[in-house]
């Protein structure tokens, strides 16, 4: 582990996926769970080829959310109709709910990737709620960039001043 | 006929940018700024492109260098070394030269140090002690007869986790939490320990 100080950026978590992504002074490192281990690689920003950042549903979540709403709204709709159990019914909705919820929330804000792509590794952040601070990180990420890659760029030749006209011959 | 060879978990390298939507190879065309749409799956996506400078290796050879100060290194023989490995002493040159901030280290004695994890900057795998001591807090509450126990390792944990977190500049306000929780555990688990011994003498004495 290195001890340098770092700044959160943003997380990665999905299904199988549980990363966290910070800052460091000179490159994005991805520290990827692995139980109680932590695997870390980094981005150095002298690497970075691409940034990017887009928004999407993130299909897999919606269509668990979707069908959890579903399953869970017709048991609550068979026990209300068929079985006439008021009690039960009202359970499953209120199970049903969250799901539901999670689900409109997700159609309505979308998530925001934000994607670092380098030579030999990437990192990919994901903003639920705060779209302004994807915009921030976004371009946060691209202007340390433009820094790190700059001050690497070797240095311009000092024009080399013209040679003065010879004054004319001093006339007697 | 040959046997079809099964299938096997595949581990697919990063080869570069891709599209961030479909994951589809981006060909260099398409790795430009502003609003790119991917020709794969037709989905759009904001891109910044850089173009990194070339990192560029300076090696000098016995021959360009004085009579004197030429040592070969001991992999490249045509190769001036320009150090020495901190473990072996053997001279090195510039392509041989593995430093990560630790000092120098031939790539023999590097790769014998990193898989003993005794260089602190290669490192890249590590225990997450705040999350265990997050667990161990866990478990300590739903097992609260074994509180003090839970709580002691959460405690030491927590000890670990702090410096790491420390080290890193991180928030500590959650290792704190679980501090209080693991204290708490500590010490409701010792009032029902002792409670179930009084509880035993006093039935023992009726």
């Amino acid at each position: 582990m290195t001890p340098t100080p770092r700044r959160k950026l943003g997380r990665n978590v999905g299904v199988m996926i549980r990363e966290l992504i910070f800052e460091t002074a000179d490159a994005i490192e991805v520290d990827s769970r692995e139980g109680y281990e932590i695997s870390r690689k980094r981005v150095l920003f002298e690497d970075v080829l691409l940034v990017t950042i887009h928004r999407a549903y993130g299909v897999g979540y919606v269509v668990v959310m979707l069908l959890l709403s579903i399953v869970f709204g017709i048991l609550a709709v068979g026990f209300q109709f068929g079985a006439h159990e008021a009690g039960a019914a009202l359970t499953f909705a209120i199970l049903a709910l969250p799901f539901l919820i999670a689900l409109i929330v997700r159609l309505v804000l979308k998530l925001d990737f934000v994607t670092v792509f380098g030579r030999r590794s990437r990192a990919v952040m994901r903003f639920a709620v705060k779209k302004r601070r994807a915009r921030e990180v976004y371009g946060h990420i691209c202007s340390r960039t433009r820094e790190v890659q700059r001050s690497m760029e070797p240095p311009q030749a000092a024009p080399i001043p013209a040679e003065e006209p010879p004054l004319p011959p001093a006339s007697e | 006929m040959l046997a079809q060879p099964t299938a096997r978990l595949q581990i697919q390298p990063y080869e570069g940018p891709t599209c961030p939507r479909c994951a589809a190879r981006l060909m260099a065309d398409w790795i430009r700024t502003g609003i790119v749409r991917c020709p794969d799956c037709n989905g759009d996506f904001e891109a910044t492109a850089f173009k990194p400078p070339s990192r560029e290796l300076h090696v000098e050879h016995v021959m360009a260098t004085g009579p004197i100060e030429a040592n070969a290194c001991a992999n490249h023989g045509k190769n001036a070394a320009v150090t020495a490995c901190q473990r072996c002493g053997l001279l090195i040159c510039a392509l041989c030269d593995m430093n990560v901030g630790t000092g120098s280290y031939c790539p023999a004695c590097f790769d014998r140090l990193r898989s003993e994890n005794a260089l602190q900057g290669a490192a890249t795998r590590y225990r997450d002690y705040a999350s265990m001591a997050r667990v161990s807090a866990i478990a300590g509450f739903l097992l609260m007869f074994l509180g003090a126990v839970f709580g002691s390792v959460a405690l030491y944990y927590a000890s670990k986790g702090f410096k790491q977190l420390r080290a890193e500049e991180r928030s500590i306000v959650g290792l704190v939490i679980v501090v209080i929780f693991a204290v708490l555990e500590i010490l409701g688990g010792l009032a029902l320990i002792l409670l179930m011994i009084y509880g035993f003498a006093k039935g023992t004495m009726k």
